[in-house]
């Protein structure tokens, strides 16, 4: 019988590749937990109504991320259970890290609004770990990578137009009237 | 580099690559008397492949669809066909190797990637590299052809597609390669004078959606004018050149061939080129227009003697002969074209072969063994099309997809292997080809070996591209 050649599919090969994916969906949860829980904290203190409504619906939206980011280490027969709370103190110090840094850059600006810029990078560091998630299943052919990751890569492309949209808007209120907004 | 590799035994394959897990060569139809097998599987991207006189396969990793991702290493393979063993020949730069022929010693390989496409050389015994070419303006949506060497006079010849999909550079590219190089634009092969029709579009680049204006043969968001003058140069966009073997006296003979992928010289020494057809979509949309084989009459000519290269439309003809500002070209989807040039150079068409729209007839090679058969005819491959995105006609869905055997001489064709079912193996969740895009004749005469990219869905919405994906398959003889 003929010989086949298998390249790069051998399970070795793969089962390597695998470790380096399993480290970057740590990657995703991480990022994807931090947002989860800044959008959670930062529901209350938004006193506009309309950019409240528009995050509580972003953060429904998020929990299913959230599952989803859960979902890819089972799709490479990993799981995120024993990882999930040392990234979820890993995140909240991240999350206290970076609202610090915010508060030093944002030239005085007070109130919610800075809510809405720092919800602003972290949606967009979480969007870019599942972008690269569906580049890597792209990569190893795995499909069940891509479908996961690309739905929640496109959901968090609108959230970010609407976080950026919103940031924008309110800006100036916060920064020329410092307005508690 | 390394590469990892394993031998099996097995003819039905089950993979862990669930994009594409299951291979069977007995999903695919070939004439009596011909034997399907694979030979490989896994391959990531793979563009081309060209044998050297000793039966090593040089196989071009890399590739991608649109848009250009992910990136996978843009790699030279050279695979022993007898002791099936694989190793990783060389490893390009800037992208994907996309064109491989063998000559004296020598490989040559034609690169996209990077604003400027390029043909390099690499030396089989020390694997010293050089670049000859290095000026094709490139950076957008088409693809290398060749390089393939002359039997009639042992030149070397090349060529390199459009900068546009469809004449005009309009914010699709901006999901391709306009973001990465946002001046981009045609370049003519030959002086010519614009009519001012410009393209309306929304502009990608800005905040709001106010509306914008682009000229033929300009960057995106450049309007032309009435009577403007346009300079041809010798590097131009829609080429074919030739050169020397060391890519010295380089001469242009050919242009407004959109994307010519395939080049393959006839045994009595007759150039020709696969093609593809404009696409009916977007704010410049061509209904009808053809896939084809062109002859390259300026290949019999002496070197140095062509005083204007021939025109061959793009991109203001389909390959049926009809301006695209025609009726007939009226899109379902997408607005109609205008022209764009006022002086229209002398078409060098009809092509020798049309197929259906969005075939995608990519590489192709002339059977010279009477012991395979069907001497004298080539061999094309068809990666088949990306309808519904590039065509809203439902009876494209399954247009390409295969290998066709085309007499250049009277322009009739047959199916020499297509799936059981038509569309690639995915639509049916077989095991047949995907995506075929070259197919090279053992030089012992007994086998065709085919290239198959892997497997790329499309959607109205996307296209995705796996990777590991790909495999090589072999049609012999019995």
């Amino acid at each position: 019988m003929n010989e086949v050649l298998l390249i790069e599919i051998d399970d070795e090969t793969l089962n390597k590749q695998l470790n380096e994916v399993e480290r970057w969906f740590e990657h995703v949860l991480t990022t994807q937990l931090a947002f989860e829980l800044q959008i959670k904290q930062s529901i209350p203190k938004i006193k506009e109504p309309h950019i409240k409504e528009a995050l509580e619906r972003m953060y429904s939206a998020t929990k299913h991320h959230t599952t989803t980011a859960e979902q890819l280490f089972q799709v490479i027969n990993k799981t995120a259970d024993e990882k999930k709370d040392t990234i979820l103190a890993v995140s909240s110090a991240a999350i206290e890290k970076g609202l610090m840094i915010f508060q030093e850059t944002l030239a005085g600006a007070v109130g919610s609004w800075r809510e809405l810029h720092h919800l602003l990078l972290l949606n967009q560091q979480a969007l870019d770990a599942f972008a690269v998630a569906e580049q890597l299943g792209l990569s190893l052919g795995i499909k069940e990578i891509v479908l996961l990751s690309f739905k929640v890569a496109h959901d968090k492309t609108m959230h970010q137009l609407l976080l950026q949209e919103y940031m924008l808007e309110m800006a100036p209120i916060s920064i020329l009237y410092k307005e508690s907004i | 580099m390394k590469i990892s590799t394993k031998k099996i035994k097995e003819q039905v394959l089950h993979l862990p690559t669930s994009a594409r897990p299951y291979i069977n060569p007995d999903d695919i139809n070939v004439p009596e008397g011909y034997k399907v097998e694979v030979v490989a599987a896994g391959l990531s991207f793979p563009t081309g492949m060209g044998f050297d006189d000793n039966g090593s396969l040089y196989i071009l990793e890399g590739g991608s669809t649109w848009p250009t991702r992910p990136a996978l290493p843009p790699r030279i393979l050279k695979l022993d066909t007898d002791k099936k063993e694989l190793e990783v020949f060389a490893v390009e730069t800037l992208g994907g190797p996309r064109g491989v022929t063998y000559k004296d010693g020598y490989l040559y390989v034609s690169c996209k990637g990077g604003y400027l496409a390029r043909v390099v050389r690499y030396d089989l015994k020390t694997r010293e590299r050089k670049v000859l070419i290095e000026k094709i303006p490139s950076g957008g949506w088409h693809e290398p052809g060749g390089p393939v060497f002359s039997p009639h006079d042992g030149l070397m010849y090349f060529a390199n597609g459009s900068v546009s999909q469809n004449g005009v550079c309009l914010p699709a590219g901006f999901t391709v390669d306009f973001a990465k190089h946002p001046e981009v634009h045609d370049v003519p092969g030959v002086d010519i004078t614009l009519t001012g029709n410009n393209v309306t579009s929304r502009n990608p680049l800005m905040p709001f959606p106010f509306l914008t204006e682009t000229g033929a043969f300009k960057p995106f968001g450049t309007p032309a004018k009435k009577g403007e003058k346009i300079k041809g140069e010798l590097w131009c966009s829609t080429g074919l050149w030739r050169s020397k073997p060391d890519g010295s006296d380089v001469e242009l003979i050919a242009w407004g061939l959109r994307n010519p992928y395939g080049l393959a010289f006839s045994e009595d020494g007759e150039l020709y080129a696969s093609d593809n057809c404009l696409e009916e979509k977007g704010e410049r949309a061509i209904a009808g227009d053809p896939d084809r084989i062109w002859h390259i009459r300026n290949a019999k000519t002496s070197h140095g003697s062509v005083k204007t290269p021939d025109w061959y439309g793009f991109p203001e003809m389909r390959a049926d002969g009809v301006p695209v500002w025609d009726e007939k070209c009226k899109p379902a989807k997408g607005k109609a074209a205008e022209q764009l040039i006022e002086n229209l150079p002398k078409w060098a068409g009809p092509p020798v072969y049309l197929e259906k729209p969005h075939s995608a007839m990519t590489k192709m090679d002339f059977c010279k063994s009477d012991f395979f058969g069907h001497r004298g005819e080539l061999f094309v491959t068809e990666w088949g099309t990306y309808a519904p995105l590039n065509s809203p006609h439902e009876k494209d869905l399954d247009n390409g997809f295969q290998i066709v055997r085309v007499n250049v001489k009277n322009g009739k064709s047959e199916v020499f292997l297509r799936n059981k079912n038509s569309g690639p193996a995915s639509y049916h969740q077989n095991g047949g080809i995907e995506r075929p895009v070259d197919c090279k004749f053992h030089p012992d005469g007994k086998s065709l070996y085919i290239l198959d990219f892997g497997h790329s869905p499309i959607t109205e919405g996307y296209i995705h591209a796996y990777g590991h994906t790909g495999v090589l398959w072999k049609v012999t003889k019995q």
